[in-house]
Order: structure tokens, then C-alpha cells, then sequence
């Protein structure tokens, strides 16, 4: 599916999915000032999704979680999700999200990505994941190890081609 | 009111920019509503962008149109192997009936229409194609011959500068193609050697992109991108093409962002002037010759909603087929990961193709047939946001490790099938949903029948197999019309026919109820073709149709 529908269409099961839980879609949730704890845990888990390697740089190291939180405060359901899905998180262990080992953050998130499709954690693991991915590869900072150097335009892939 | 025009053409994309164009040239002074606004193919098409793949079409203020749907039948769990699915998403489709993907139906409002997003694959049908009724006891006969298109075919490619190859099969030509062929991608490379080892014949497809520089555009670089929008220009979309030419005429009034709304009928049945809305002003203006292009949806939906107190069922609709026999793209498309592939993301999309299951009789116990293409740039595997949002499940280090290894490596086998018309499968007007003019939204009722489920049956079957052949390890995605109803190619909903009660137009695109009203869509298609791409088709026709109002043959 195309990316920014695929997008458009997990925002759309996320409504649903509110209204069928009950839960208000535009809660008393202020996007736009999220709380140090809520960014700290959001940053956290973005890094986990996209870590820094050798080749490129990790989500946070490219101003991931600044652009979703602007997505956030654009679009009440998405800012409604990352402020339950951060609350979720820090249940998780004894502290916050952001503090636990790399490799407990790990198994958080692989239990969330298999959880009940119609339960918070894995609606937040998927909406997150997919936005994530797309904000990190739109910048060239993250096409390390690609065989992409630069958009398709204005040179093209002229042949020959191996 | 002002009469200043010998004819007024309503859309501006396939079939509105060719009638506008034949028109024009004949010395007709021609006023060209188009409802969207005019691309600045270097401004909109952000291929040059580092998110150039989060632009899916060029989406432009008002260049989409609302439509709504009836209900989707449910889907037989038996068919659970047409399902469509991806490495990352798993099923597409969770409930259990089907569901319309993105917007459904996928077209652009502005100047040259959906051509602006289309790939660009320019095809002929296969003359049987015209003749399934008569011929094969199915569906619906053409009152056209494959000969009385053919010269229109030639004049089309002509102008538009298709390249492709002189070896076409039944689909015999007067006229050799303007252009040599593109060359092979490494996708369609692979799939050509896999395909002849398999007894098929993959050739190069026929395209409206330029493989040198013709009639002042330039050569494309295969960006791998058509459906984004073309901004070098060579893609032969209805604005650089027949509406450039038309406005070299200098007899053609192009007002964009107009769109059409009401037709105002007089005596006899003839349609005397036209009221069209821009900005907030509507305007009324006379015509002699009123040409709805606004496809397959629009046209329709425009003709139902001109209801009166003489037309209670619409305009031109006496025999009450407006908006019937609506027929959709009937596609499939299996990918794997070939390890030893690599840069698949490069070339040009759709350059190859196999018509050995084309004809009418092509698929074992079925008629109507199917075409299959090298599809992995078309359905958008070209960037890494494809790769990680479909091909790579997972996250953190596997996740960007995936990306990076497996990107380029993606084989797709993509496939186009006959929709035989059905009862169920029509345009109609919502009863609750209006636009903000008050017009009643056209409503899409789409619906599969046992034979379109036998040909995708056959067209996943046949795709996996190519894969396989091709030396892919895993399959990572397939998408379907069984769950999906995803439309590039719509047709049917103002059928062209001779006898007037079981068709909307005649042999000529002329209205049976209405001396001067003409459709030049693809509306009047009576049959889909066994997966040819529409719009070269749509544009011959336009062509004849605009000769016969020239030549005052009818309708004078
Ligand atoms: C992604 C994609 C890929 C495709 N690939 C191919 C391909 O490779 N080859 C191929 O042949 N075809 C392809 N197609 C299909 C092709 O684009 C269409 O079949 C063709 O453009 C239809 O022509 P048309 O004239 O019927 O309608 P359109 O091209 O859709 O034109 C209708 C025009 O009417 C205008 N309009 C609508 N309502 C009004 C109104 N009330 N007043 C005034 N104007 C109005 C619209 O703005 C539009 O400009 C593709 C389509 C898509 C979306
Ligand atoms: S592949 Fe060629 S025709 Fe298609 S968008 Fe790129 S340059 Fe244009």
C-alpha cells in the first residue's frame, strides 16, 4: 500500500478503535507541551525502533521524535495515542521506559508488536513504526549503506544498469 | 449568457484533451472545462525531494473528488489464497468483506486528468476483445471493428510518441510505433529470461514515455516514478501531449478549477447551454455540440444528477443504463526477494510484458484474459520508506539492517484482467452524501464475480510461479482485487451501442436521446479488455468521435 495512505488508513483504525474502547479521541491531552517524562519515553522508544549503527544515525539523532511530535499536535488521535501508548510504556517496568536496559527494551517492544491487535500497545507500535519509518527515510542522513544517494529527480537512473 | 464556441467539452483528461485537440484542429473554436487545476509538472512533481515518496499523486487543492460506496460483498474464506498481505502489515484486510484501498478509486482533477498519474502503459486491445458476446457468448460486443480504431490508434501514438516494439500479435498495426523500445530494466530483464524458460514471451511493453527526445520533450531517465507525476515531461500525460497541441491552435479556451454542473436540454432533445460553477460564480454559456469527458465516474454521476421534471431517471438515460455495467481493474501482483537482483528500483516502470493470456480464450475455463508485466516500480518499491513500511517486519538494528540488505532485491509480477459487467457493479447517486454544491456524490457499487475470481485464481497462480522461476527465496507481499477494491481503470457506466434501449451512446459516442451531446470517456468502454491500459483506446475513440461531429456525419 502506498505510504502516506497507509498512514492516513492505520489513523483511521486508530478513531475506530477509540470509539470502540470508549475512550474520547480529543482527550485533555496538550501535544503541543508534552511533559520531560513524556518525551524522554517517546525518544526512547523511537531509538529502539531505529537505533544508531555505523551507517547512519538513530531516530532521535535525526529529529524523529520532534517531527512526530508536531504530528502530534497536528492530529488529536495520533497525539492521543503516543500519550497512552508513553503511559503504557513506563508501566512497563519499575521506572520509566527510557531507563530500562537496551535489551529489556527489546523484548517490551517485540511483546507489543504480537500483542491483541485491539489493544493499545500493539495500535501504538504499529502507527508509531510506520510514521517513524517514514519521517527517518525521508532524510538522506539515514540512506547509509543504500544503494540511493539522492532523490530520483533530477538525474534519474539513467542505463546502463547492472 | 455568450455563444462563442462550435463546441464545449467538459474534463480535460484522456478522452476530453484527444476530442479537444481533433476538434481544435479542424478549426473548431473549443471551450475546455476542466473542473481541476493546471500542474507545474517541475513545482508538483517532488521527485527531486528527499520525501519524494511520501507524494503519492500530485495532490493538489482540489484534485481529488468525493466519492462513496454501497456495501463491499463478503469474502469466501475458501478464496483466503487471494488475500492481500505484506511482510510487515501481515493481512491487509482484517474484516470480512472487501474494502476499498486508499481512496478506492484513484484519478486526478486537473488539466489532463488521471493521465497525469498514470504509468503511461499504451496499449491497443486485442481485436477479440471488441467481440466477446458474439464471438465467445460473454459479456457485451463492441458496434466497432478493431479496423474502424485502427488508423486512430496510429494518429494517437503519432502525437503522444510511444515507444514500442514492431511485434504485436493480433493487434496488427498500418503504421509502425513513432519510437524504438525502452530498454530492459533489471527487473524486467529478470522476468523476460524467467518467463521464456517458463514457455512465455515477455516483450517490451508499448509506453507513452519518450526513448529519445520527440516533438520538443525531452528522453526520460528512468526515475522509476510515473505514477508520482513525470517533471522531465516525457511521459506522455494528456497535458503535454494533446493539450499542449491543442493550444497551439490557438482556438482552444481552457478554464481550469470550472467543473460542470448542470446541462440545460431544449427542444428536440438537443442540450442548449451548459452552467458550469468557478470560484464561487457560476456561469451559464451556450453550445451546439456538448462533450462529457469527466470518466467514468463523473460522466455518470453528472448525467443522473440532471434529473427533471421531462427526465425523471437523468439525461441521456431512456434506456436507463447510465451508471450500469460499471467494470474495474482486475489486478494482482505477487513480489519476492531474489537475492542475486539487484537495483530493481531502477528503470522504467512496466517496461515488459507477456500477452500470451490476452485473448479471450487465454485462461483455462474462463473468458477473457489477462496480461501480466514487470510491476515492482508501478506499485511503488522504489524507495526505503516502501522497503521498511512492507518488505522489512521488525525493528531496531534487524529492521535498518533488512532496509539496507534487501533493498533493490524486490521482483514484482503484476497482472491486469477482464471485468465481465455484472448486475450488481453500477454507478447510482448517494442518497444522503453531497457535494458542496449540493450535488448528490456518485456512489460506486463494486462487485466480483465467479469469473474474475477465476482469473485471479489464474493470475497468482501464474505470478508465484514466475517467482519462483525467477529465483525468488520468499514471497514479502501480494495484493487483489479479492479484498481490495482499488481501481486505476474504470469503465462502462455510459455504454456505447447500436440498439438504444440497452445502451447509452451509439457507434459514434452521440447520445441516443440527445442530437448534440457526445461522451469521450471511458465510460462508453462495452467491454474492459483482458487487461490492456485504457487510455490510448479512450483517446482513439475521442478521436473518431470528434471526426463524426467534424464531418457533421450526425448530429447536425
Ligand atoms: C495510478 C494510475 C495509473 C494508471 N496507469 C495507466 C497506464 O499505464 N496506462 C493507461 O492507459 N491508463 C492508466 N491509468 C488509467 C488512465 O489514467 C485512465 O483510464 C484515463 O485517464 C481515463 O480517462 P478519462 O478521460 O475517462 O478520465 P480522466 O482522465 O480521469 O479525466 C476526467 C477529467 O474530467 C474532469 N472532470 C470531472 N468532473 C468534471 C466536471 N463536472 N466538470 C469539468 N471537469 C470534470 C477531471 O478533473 C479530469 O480531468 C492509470 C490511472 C491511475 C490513477
Ligand atoms: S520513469 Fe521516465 S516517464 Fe516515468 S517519471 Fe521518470 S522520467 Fe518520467
Amino acid at each position: 500500500m502506498l505510504r502516506s495512505d497507509l498512514r492516513r488508513q492505520l489513523l483511521k483504525v486508530v478513531g475506530a478503535f477509540f470509539l470502540a474502547q470508549g475512550l474520547p479521541v480529543a482527550p485533555a491531552f496538550s501535544a503541543a507541551r508534552p511533559s520531560a517524562v513524556e518525551r524522554r519515553t517517546f525518544a526512547a522508544f523511537l531509538d529502539a525502533l531505529l537505533p544508531r549503527d555505523d551507517l547512519a544515525g538513530s531516530a532521535s539523532d535525526l529529529r524523529v521524535d520532534e517531527q512526530l511530535w508536531a504530528l502530534a499536535s497536528l492530529d488529536g488521535r495520533f497525539g492521543r495515542l503516543v500519550a497512552l501508548g508513553c503511559q503504557w510504556l513506563n508501566l512497563t517496568g519499575t521506572g520509566s521506559f527510557a531507563d530500562l536496559a537496551p535489551s529489556d527494551q527489546i523484548k517490551v517492544i517485540e511483546w507489543m508488536s504480537a500483542s491483541d491487535w485491539n489493544q493499545i500497545p500493539r495500535r501504538f507500535y504499529e502507527l508509531v513504526r510506520q510514521t517513524a519509518v517514514e519521517t527517518y527515510y525521508s532524510n538522506p542522513a539515514a540512506w547509509g549503506g543504500l544503494p540511493i544517494k539522492a532523490p530520483p529527480q533530477p538525474l534519474g537512473y539513467p542505463p546502463p544498469w547492472q | 449568457m455568450n455563444r462563442r464556441y462550435d463546441a464545449v467539452v467538459a474534463g480535460s483528461g484522456a478522452g476530453g484533451a484527444a476530442t479537444a485537440w481533433r476538434l481544435c484542429a479542424q478549426g473548431l473554436k473549443v471551450l475546455l472545462l476542466e473542473a481541476g487545476p493546471r500542474f507545474e509538472p517541475s513545482l508538483d512533481y517532488r521527485l527531486h525531494l528527499p520525501d519524494w515518496e511520501r507524494q503519492v499523486l500530485p495532490r493538489r487543492r482540489a484534485s481529488q473528488a468525493e466519492v462513496s460506496f454501497g456495501a463491499f460483498s463478503a469474502l469466501n474464506p475458501e478464496e483466503r489464497s487471494l488475500r492481500s498481505w505484506n511482510a510487515v502489515a501481515g493481512p491487509v484486510v482484517r474484516g470480512d468483506s472487501r474494502e476499498p484501498m486508499g481512496p478506492g478509486y484513484w484519478h486526478v482533477l486537473g488539466v489532463g486528468g488521471s493521465t497525469l498519474a498514470f504509468v503511461g502503459e499504451s496499449h491497443r486491445l486485442h481485436p477479440e476483445a471488441m467481440k466477446l458476446q458474439s464471438r465467445f457468448g460473454a459479456g457485451c460486443d463492441w458496434p466497432i471493428t478493431y479496423a474502424d480504431l485502427e488508423p486512430y490508434y496510429g494518429l494517437c501514438e503519432q502525437l503522444i510518441g510511444v515507444a514500442g516494439p514492431e511485434e504485436q500479435g493480433a493487434r496488427w498495426r498500418s503504421t509502425p510505433f513513432p519510437l524504438p523500445p525502452h530498454p530492459f530494466s533489471p527487473a524486467g530483464r529478470r522476468l523476460q529470461s524467467a518467463g521464456s524458460r517458463l514457455g512465455m514471451n515477455w516483450q517490451a511493453n508499448s509506453r507513452a514515455a519518450l526513448s529519445m527526445p520527440y516533438d520538443g520533450r525531452p528522453a526520460c531517465n528512468y526515475c522509476g516514478n510515473c505514477s508520482r507525476g513525470c517533471p522531465v515531461g516525457d511521459k506522455g500525460s494528456a497535458d503535454v501531449t494533446f493539450i499542449r497541441k491543442a493550444e497551439q491552435t490557438g482556438r482552444l479556451t481552457l478554464m481550469t478549477n470550472s467543473r460542470l454542473l448542470r446541462l440545460h436540454p431544449a427542444g428536440g432533445g438537443r442540450i442548449a447551454s451548459v452552467e458550469y460553477v468557478r470560484g464561487k460564480a457560476r456561469h451559464r454559456v451556450e453550445t451546439p455540440v456538448l462533450v462529457l469527458a469527466a470518466g467514468a465516474i463523473q460522466t455518470p454521476r453528472l448525467l443522473l444528477a440532471n434529473r427533471s421534471r421531462q427526465h425523471p431517471h437523468g439525461l441521456a438515460n431512456s434506456s436507463r443504463q447510465v451508471g450500469r455495467n460499471f467494470m474495474e481493474s482486475v489486478f494482482w501482483s505477487s513480489t519476492g526477494i531474489v537475492p542475486d537482483l539487484g537495483n530493481s528500483h531502477v528503470g522504467l516502470p512496466s517496461d515488459t510484458i507477456c500477452w500470451d493470456f490476452n485473448g479471450p480464450q487465454g485462461i483455462p475455463d474462463v473468458i477473457g484474459g489477462c496480461r501480466f508485466h514487470s510491476a515492482v516500480q508501478e506499485i511503488g518499491l522504489v524507495g526505503p520508506i516502501a522497503y521498511a513500511s512492507r518488505i522489512v517486519k521488525g525493528f531496531g538494528r534487524a529492521l535498518k539492517e533488512g532496509v539496507r540488505n534487501q533493498f533493490g532485491h524486490c521482483l514484482s509480477v503484476g497482472a491486469f484482467a477482464e471485468f465481465l459487467p455484472n448486475d450488481e457493479s453500477r454507478v447510482d447517486l448517494d442518497p444522503t452524501r453531497k457535494d458542496e454544491f449540493g450535488m448528490a456524490l456518485p456512489r460506486i457499487h463494486s462487485h466480483l464475480g465467479q469469473p474474475e475470481i477465476r482469473r485471479l485464481r489464474f493470475m497468482a497462480a501464474q505470478a508465484r510461479r514466475l517467482l519462483q522461476e525467477a529465483g525468488a527465496s520468499i514471497l514479502v507481499e501480494e495484493y487483489g482485487a479479492w479484498d481490495l477494491f482499488s481501481a486505476t481503470h474504470v469503465f462502462g457506466t455510459c455504454r456505447m451501442g447500436a440498439s438504444a434501449v440497452h445502451s447509452v451512446v451509439d457507434a459514434q459516442g452521440r447520445s441516443h436521446d440527445h442530437p448534440n451531446l457526445y461522451i469521450a470517456d471511458a465510460s462508453v468502454f462495452p467491454s474492459s479488455g483482458g487487461g490492456e491500459a485504457p487510455s490510448l483506446t479512450i483517446q482513439a475513440l475521442a478521436l473518431r468521435t470528434a471526426d463524426n461531429i467534424v464531418s457533421g456525419k450526425v448530429g447536425s
